[in-house]
């Protein structure tokens, strides 16, 4: 049946709309969970506040249980979702910086544009320098950039595919991790001082 | 207190839905069509559209159709249909075929001589799952017959026969009729356009 777009069961053109309501909701949760706070972000760095740790798994978790039973059910054809390319090399150094900012500026994408919406000045701040950045590197992107971007091409393999699994025990294994670092990190954060933001 | 309960309990369902798709039976979700379905299919005439209507189509330039010719290149180029693509047989399922039969924005048609090789290329494209495929019925030997080379109905047929001769006469005329099929030097044909696949919208945090 699904995925509801691809197979025509809803047509293309509400696919915009769609998403906006999506993108809605997904900053309502945000903002609900506190993502609006760089304090709060942050902390996961500095080991005082692992809600990002725990909500992030916890939808990743969720997500793959809920389609890997939804493709049991014959709901959704797996084989017909987008994943990401792997870039090897690119993908590295796109995620070293995009640490980096995060710890330097104490918002993701996502969550500074929460924030800037319910006026934050650094997050406003944050945007602008997210567009700035996008603006240099889009506009150098053809001679400084694209050698290094489409390096290492590695198709979309999956994890359980290069670790010669099934994917129902890399889901458990998945899960299990996810519930080990929430008890881990529950046991952190009773012992930091508890900060004040 | 209470919370620590609420997440154990959340924790443990988790835990148990993670684990209930490792004792999962095996099933098999290839996507290959049914021996059934593929029977229905077959039995299914709406797979085929007539010389009639492809010539109207052409005649109004109708640019929803992709008319595809599966007879090998130098019959191709000897003569096809106006605006018609050259896929053989047996580059059928390749990357670059794949380009032209995957789109969703044209109706795909396939011709050859009679009805047999569009025929075999219908049914692999229904089992690859491509949508929007047909077969011109008769192949160009039925186009000529009736497109190229009508013939006047007896008197005793049908009017509907005769209407149907009329939109032949004209479209005879329209496609260079009565001439030989391997003379083809006023059909002009489109160099084939390259589509490129729509790229999908990423998504991040």
């Amino acid at each position: 049946m699904g995925p509801l777009i691809p197979n025509e069961i809803i047509d293309i053109n509400w696919n915009f709309l769609i998403a906006l309501i999506v993108g809605i909701g997904f900053g309502f949760i945000l903002e609900s969970a506190g993502f609006s706070s760089s304090r709060k972000l942050a902390g996961v760095f500095y080991g005082y506040d692992f809600v990002v740790l725990r909500v992030f798994f916890t939808a990743a978790v969720t997500a793959a249980i809920g389609l890997y039973y939804f493709s049991y059910f014959e709901w959704i054809d797996l084989s017909m979702i987008y994943i990401n390319p792997l870039y090897l090399k690119s993908n590295l150094i796109g995620g070293a910086i995009m640490g980096l900012g995060f710890i330097i500026g104490g918002f993701c994408p996502g969550t500074g544009v929460c924030a800037a919406m319910i006026g934050k000045i650094d997050a406003m701040v944050f945007l602008g320098g997210i567009f700035i950045g996008i603006f240099i590197f889009g506009e150098t992107y053809e001679f400084l950039w694209q050698e290094i971007h489409m390096d290492t091409f590695m198709g979309t393999p999956l994890v359980f595919d290069s670790l010669g699994i099934s994917s129902a025990l890399f889901i458990l294994g998945l899960t299990a991790a996810a519930l080990i670092a929430f008890f881990i990190t529950a046991k952190i954060v009773k012992k930091v001082k508890p900060v004040d933001y | 207190m209470k919370m620590n309960l609420r997440y154990t309990l959340l924790s443990i369902i988790l835990l148990a839905l993670a684990f209930g798709f490792t004792v999962l039976p095996e099933k098999n979700l290839s996507k290959d069509l049914t021996a059934e379905a593929m029977l229905l299919a077959v039995l299914d005439d709406s797979r085929y559209v007539s010389t009639d209507q492809i010539a109207s189509l052409l005649i109004n330039r109708d640019p929803s159709v992709l008319l595809i010719d599966v007879r090998d290149t130098a019959q191709y180029n000897a003569f096809s249909l106006p605006g018609a693509i050259n896929i053989p047989m047996d580059s059928l399922l390749n990357s670059l075929s794949d380009l032209y039969l995957s789109q969703g924005i044209k109706t795909k048609v396939f011709y050859s001589n009679g009805s047999i090789y569009a025929s075999q290329a219908w049914l692999l494209s229904k089992r690859k799952g491509y949508k929007n495929v047909f077969i011109m019925r008769g192949g160009l030997n039925q186009w000529v017959e009736t497109i190229l080379q009508p013939t006047e109905p007896k008197p005793s047929e049908p009017t509907s026969a005769f209407t149907a001769y009329q939109f032949r006469l004209g479209a005879s005329q329209y496609f260079g009729g009565s001439a030989k099929v391997g003379n083809s030097t006023n059909i002009t044909k489109k160099p084939p356009v390259i589509r490129k696949k729509k790229k999908r919208v990423a998504g991040g945090c």
